[in-house]
């Protein structure tokens, strides 16, 4: 049996970790411009501690990206 | 489709004389060694000797590069921070010429998971290292039990899949890049990837370098603190 349709939906699922990553961005974000906009003087201490932060959030959704690579460029 | 797959996928290069298969990224990542220790080697020999106490525009570049990355491994550690200024300020090299190599159209050597498993095993054993330099080696085993000895097995599985993420972690990233540059050339050649190019290739190097040496250096304060 031809599994290649089930693949690309495997790797669509996998992908789906985008949703919680794009969900903690944007409320870490959320969060740090509220910070500047309490303090501006802390601007750049509070960007580089969120950059740092982004880059964390963001791998959990390089990692679902990872699987759905390997989900369609394996060749089984 | 193909061509897509050509490019998630490194290919292999055989080399003539030695008769002998390499990765494509590594012989690129061969010429980035090559690069930096030529590069190093003619900068202490002719640069060095003539650094004045009065600096000159490029001894100024070096010497706040240098002080940054100084600057900011001993803000990040409080143990050990001297011997590591080095390391870091070399893996940070490394990659950024990484990317750099990448403008010339090479495939990404990073986006290449053989090459960032490289880095992270390096993170790894450093992360033992320094708890075993700074704690001796019972207080590393006693370090995995650290709030209550249950705990160990979670400590000991968390610390193995430190070098698993970091490499994940930049490898997806570089592929990511690699990817949408890759489609950004096939759709609209040749002027409006250019301007693309400035945040995939350059500053998207800067950012995962430093995402990954800092990453490093917490695991290590971590351990070293535990």
């Amino acid at each position: 049996m031809d599994a290649s349709g089930l693949i690309a939906i495997a790797a669509g699922i996998a992908v789906l970790t985008g949703l919680g990553a794009a969900l903690g961005m944007g409320i870490a974000a959320g969060k740090a411009v509220e910070a500047i906009g309490r303090q501006p003087e802390a601007s750049g201490k509070i960007s580089s501690t969120l950059l740092l932060a982004l880059a964390i959030i963001e791998s959990t959704a390089i990692y679902g990206f990872v699987i759905a690579l390997i989900l369609i460029f394996t060749k089984a | 489709m193909e061509s897509l797959e050509r490019v998630i996928a490194p290919g292999t290069v055989s080399i003539p004389v030695l008769n002998i298969e390499v990765g494509e990224s590594m012989l690129v990542a061969w010429a980035a060694m090559v690069f930096l220790i030529l590069g190093a080697a003619a900068l202490r020999i002719f640069v060095i000797p003539k650094f004045r106490d009065v600096p000159g525009r490029f001894q100024m570049l070096i010497e706040t590069m240098v002080d940054g990355v100084s600057r900011y491994t001993h803000a990040n550690l409080n143990k050990g921070a001297e011997g590591l200024v080095p390391y870091v300020l070399t893996v940070a090299m490394y990659i950024i010429l990484m990317g750099l190599f990448q403008l010339f159209g090479v495939r990404a050597p990073m986006a290449d998971l053989s090459m960032t498993a490289g880095l992270a095993l390096i993170s790894f054993f450093l992360i033992l290292a320094y708890a075993v330099r700074y704690k001796g080696f019972w207080g590393t085993i006693k370090g995995f039990g650290h709030p209550k000895p249950f705990m160990a097995p979670v400590t000991i599985i968390t610390d193995l899949a430190k070098p698993l993420s970091l490499a994940c972690r930049l490898f997806g990233n570089m592929l990511g890049g690699l990817i949408v540059m890759e489609l950004l050339y096939a759709v609209c050649a040749p002027i409006i990837p250019a301007f693309f190019a400035i945040y995939f290739d350059l500053f998207h190097m800067l950012i995962q370098s430093y995402i990954f040496l800092t990453l490093t250096m917490v695991f290590i304060r971590e351990s070293v603190e535990r």
